[in-house]
């Protein structure tokens, strides 16, 4: 095990990956030689050269439209947009192209590309630089989703979106680049598609993802403390394949489950969650099932107002508190 | 196989064959030209897909044939023109078995689901599966039951898990409901049915763990609801609540006096004026003194009710007890609280209780003066946490001092006594309470209320 930062894990992922297979390449704007503007792949450049780590000028179209044509022809490329809001810009290829080529040809083409993005609030970079839009991608059928909350899950699920057959949206949180966490050494390969119980409890379930994840289990450490209400907190981990049994499980033993969503309230992913629960374990439920989300805004910029409208910690631990007692 | 008719075009139903580009008996090759169809939009070759002989053709050149019908037939490769009829013929008669069998399988389904209730609230997902739900595989939305989740015939609702795991330990909901309404309960939980289920199995492996002999024991008396509740309530506060007991004499002599003048200020002469209607006066006047008498206890806190509710035993002719009760009882004075009481117990007699008049009490009075008991040792009534009961009222020699000494006087006296809930307070709170009200009965300006 090695101490490393969030941001020195995507680094360290990519590193790995690129080392392992000669045809993973890395693109985007101001990745190669500024080493990333939140600087989460410094080294890479002076590593593998400017053939394989390659900076471009500002077009997100012109990105993702290189990186889905080398996907297609037999490379397994990495392509960053640095802020997710900027997928707007190129949803194109996200929501028509890549997505849907496999399906489309039957199988002859197919598009491992993996797009890492900087995704999340709570760093003051205003409206359209702030936003949660995990929601957004999972609502496209044809790519899979992914935002790690821990480094040693940045680096292992990074490691499996390169290498899996389809498109996958990386989400990193910007808020979480500087956190420090174990993560195994050498060469290390988590799976799509499960979750994971990162603090068991039996009174409720939290299901929560990326920034949310730590933010959950300090509410629910706050809980156990101060009034012996013991909460699970399942981190998602990756949206799209959604690790339903997991989550299903915590909520069966439990009998409760809250959402924390930093993406916006409508259509948030804690929506979904919810109806699959109601639908499926309706008579396991004890009580509504309470979604903690971000109102339906557009995120301020001011440090005040950006903190009380992105879930906290308090908010967490009070809104449980009221529901439960 | 069989060659068939292609779609040419969404609008298209038929199609020409315009040209048969290989002989009955020749053999080809997939993705070889077979033949070319003209339809009223457009004109096509169409290839072989598979290696093999033509052995038949059935359309031929100039002719038209619906989309989808057999044209020809490509014996593949070590295959025999007759077989592949055959073959085909076998397909179609397993697709239709295969239809039969999902018919089939839908009727038991839809059958099963009528008789089996109880497993209706049950999930039908197995957990175990794996990847029984992947947003990438197809979801799968069991049969479910969608009735409500309120107790039927009541306002109380149950959480779903609340309602399954009552269906699953298959218990009566209307005592369910009957326990919720004398507990002031709305909402049931998890934790709250759990509780209710212990309780009742109390109940019947109290009364189940004795063998009977039933040569002996030989005519059984069904249960009526009032006995079943009883029955419950009893069994809960007997194995949860521990109760102490403690009695003192009362001497009733100076109610008699209030009692005639009462009689004769009255011109109704039905009017009646009883012992219980004083002790249940004295009661809610001691009772400011003593708020815990009227609380509830629970694991966490003892509640005092702001209000004095007070519940009156009432038997139906040997048929059962019930206890209406009177709300607010602190605030009649002796005349009108005597009034509620005879309406009370007179309704409660005659099946003319309203429905919230059997709920809500916060403290009991239990009279058995007219059977002549000498002493009543009652059992509490949770969540309440004390009862009272007063027995026999009888002429007695007593003691009496004054300044020329001790002499022999016969006054009225009789017993009272109360049960309460040692969790919530202690004996000499309990028998000073005690104490209060007897010096109430005995020594209060009475005339000052009628």
């Amino acid at each position: 095990m090695a101490q490393l930062t969030y941001r020195e894990a995507v680094a360290a992922g990519i590193a790995q990956e690129m080392e392992r297979d000669e045809t993973v390449a890395f693109i985007g704007e101001d990745v190669a030689r500024a080493g990333g503007v939140f600087k989460a792949t410094v080294g890479l450049f002076d590593k593998f050269g400017p053939k394989r780590v390659i900076d471009t000028p500002i077009s997100e179209q012109a990105i993702l439209g290189a990186a889905m044509g080398a996907a297609m022809t037999g490379m397994r490329p990495i392509a960053e947009i640095m802020f997710s809001d900027f997928l707007a810009v190129c949803w194109d290829f996200v929501a028509n192209e890549m997505s849907k080529s496999r399906y489309m040809s039957d199988g002859q083409l197919k598009c491992p590309l993996v797009v890492r993005t900087g995704n999340g609030g709570g760093s003051r970079f205003g409206a359209q630089h702030s936003q949660s839009i995990e929601n957004w991608a999972m609502a496209i059928p044809g790519i899979k989703v992914v935002a790690p909350s821990t480094p040693a899950d940045v680096k292992g699920l990074l490691a499996a979106s390169v290498r899996d057959e389809d498109p996958v949206i990386f989400f990193e949180h910007k808020s979480l680049y500087a956190i420090k966490g174990e993560v195994p050494e050498g060469e290390y390969v988590d799976t799509l598609g499960t979750a994971k119980v990162v603090r068991p409890g039996k009174d409720a379930t939290i299901v929560a993802l990326a920034l949310m994840v730590p933010r959950a289990v300090q509410a629910a450490d706050k809980l156990m403390t101060d009034h012996g209400i013991d909460v699970e907190v399942v981190d998602i981990r990756t949206l799209v394949p959604l690790d339903m049994k997991t989550i299903s499980n915590s909520v069966v033993k439990t009998g409760r489950l809250f959402t924390v969503e930093e993406n916006p309230r409508l259509c948030g992913w804690g929506a979904e969650i919810v109806s699959i629960v109601v639908d499926e374990l309706f008579w396991d439920l004890d009580g509504p099932a309470v979604r903690i989300t971000t109102p339906h805004i557009p995120l301020p910029a001011a440090d005040n107002l950006e903190d009380i409208t992105i879930p906290s910690v308090d908010r967490i631990y009070s809104k449980i508190l009221e529901v439960l007692r | 196989m069989n060659i068939q008719m292609p779609q040419l075009g969404e609008t298209v139903t038929e199609g020409t064959i315009s040209k048969w580009h290989k002989k009955v008996g020749e053999s080809v090759k997939s993705g070889e030209i077979l033949f070319e169809i003209e339809t009223d939009k457009t004109s096509m070759e169409i290839p072989a897909t598979i290696d093999g002989k033509l052995s038949q053709i059935l359309v031929a050149e100039g002719n038209t044939s619906s989309v989808g019908s057999i044209v020809a037939i490509v014996a593949s490769d070590g295959e025999d023109a007759n077989d592949v009829v055959q073959h085909e013929a076998e397909v179609n008669e397993k697709k239709e078995v295969v239809h039969d069998a999902v018919h089939l399988t839908e009727s038991k389904f839809q059958k099963e689901t009528a008789e089996e209730i109880k497993n209706k609230n049950d999930r039908k997902i197995d957990l175990d599966a794996p990847d029984w739900f992947s947003v990438l595989t197809e979801v799968f939305t069991p049969d479910q039951n969608y009735s409500s989740i309120k107790i039927p015939n009541s306002e109380i609702k149950l959480t779903p898990l609340a309602k399954r795991i009552a269906s699953n330990a298959s218990i009566s909901l209307d005592q369910l409901a009957d326990y919720c309404k004398s507990n002031n309960i709305k909402k049931v939980n998890r934790n709250l049915v759990e509780t209710f289920i212990t309780s009742q199995s109390e109940i019947s492996s109290s009364t189940n763990k004795q063998a009977v002999d039933e040569t002996i024991y030989n005519k059984s008396v069904t249960l009526n609801r009032i006995r079943r509740t009883t029955a419950q309530r009893l069994s809960q506060s007997w194995s949860v609540v521990p109760q102490a007991f403690q009695a003192v004499e009362v001497n009733y002599s100076n109610l008699d006096v209030v009692r005639s003048e009462m009689k004769e200020k009255n011109l109704d002469k039905s009017f009646k004026i009883s012992y219980l209607s004083f002790i249940a006066r004295a009661i809610a006047i001691a009772r400011d003194s003593f708020p815990l008498i009227n609380s509830t206890f629970n694991e966490k806190e003892i509640v005092i009710a702001e209000s004095l509710n007070l519940s009156i035993a009432v038997d139906l002719k040997f048929d059962g007890l019930i206890v209406p009760v009177i709300k607010g009882a602190e605030n009649y004075k002796l005349t009108d609280l005597n009034d509620k009481i005879n309406d009370l117990v007179d309704r409660a007699q005659n099946n003319g209780l309203e429905q919230e008049e059997h709920y809500g009490g916060t403290y009991t009075i239990s009279n058995n003066g007219s059977m002549g008991t000498y002493i009543t040792a009652p059992i509490v009534n949770p969540p309440q946490v004390a009862i009272m009961s007063f027995d026999g009222i009888t002429k007695k020699p007593v003691i009496i001092e004054d300044e020329n000494g001790d002499k022999i006087g016969i006054r009225k006296m009789g017993v009272m006594g109360q049960s309460f809930d040692h969790r919530a307070f202690d004996g000499a709170y309990a028998a000073s309470f005690l104490k209060e009200v007897k010096t109430i009965i005995e020594d209060y300006n009475w005339q000052s209320e009628i």
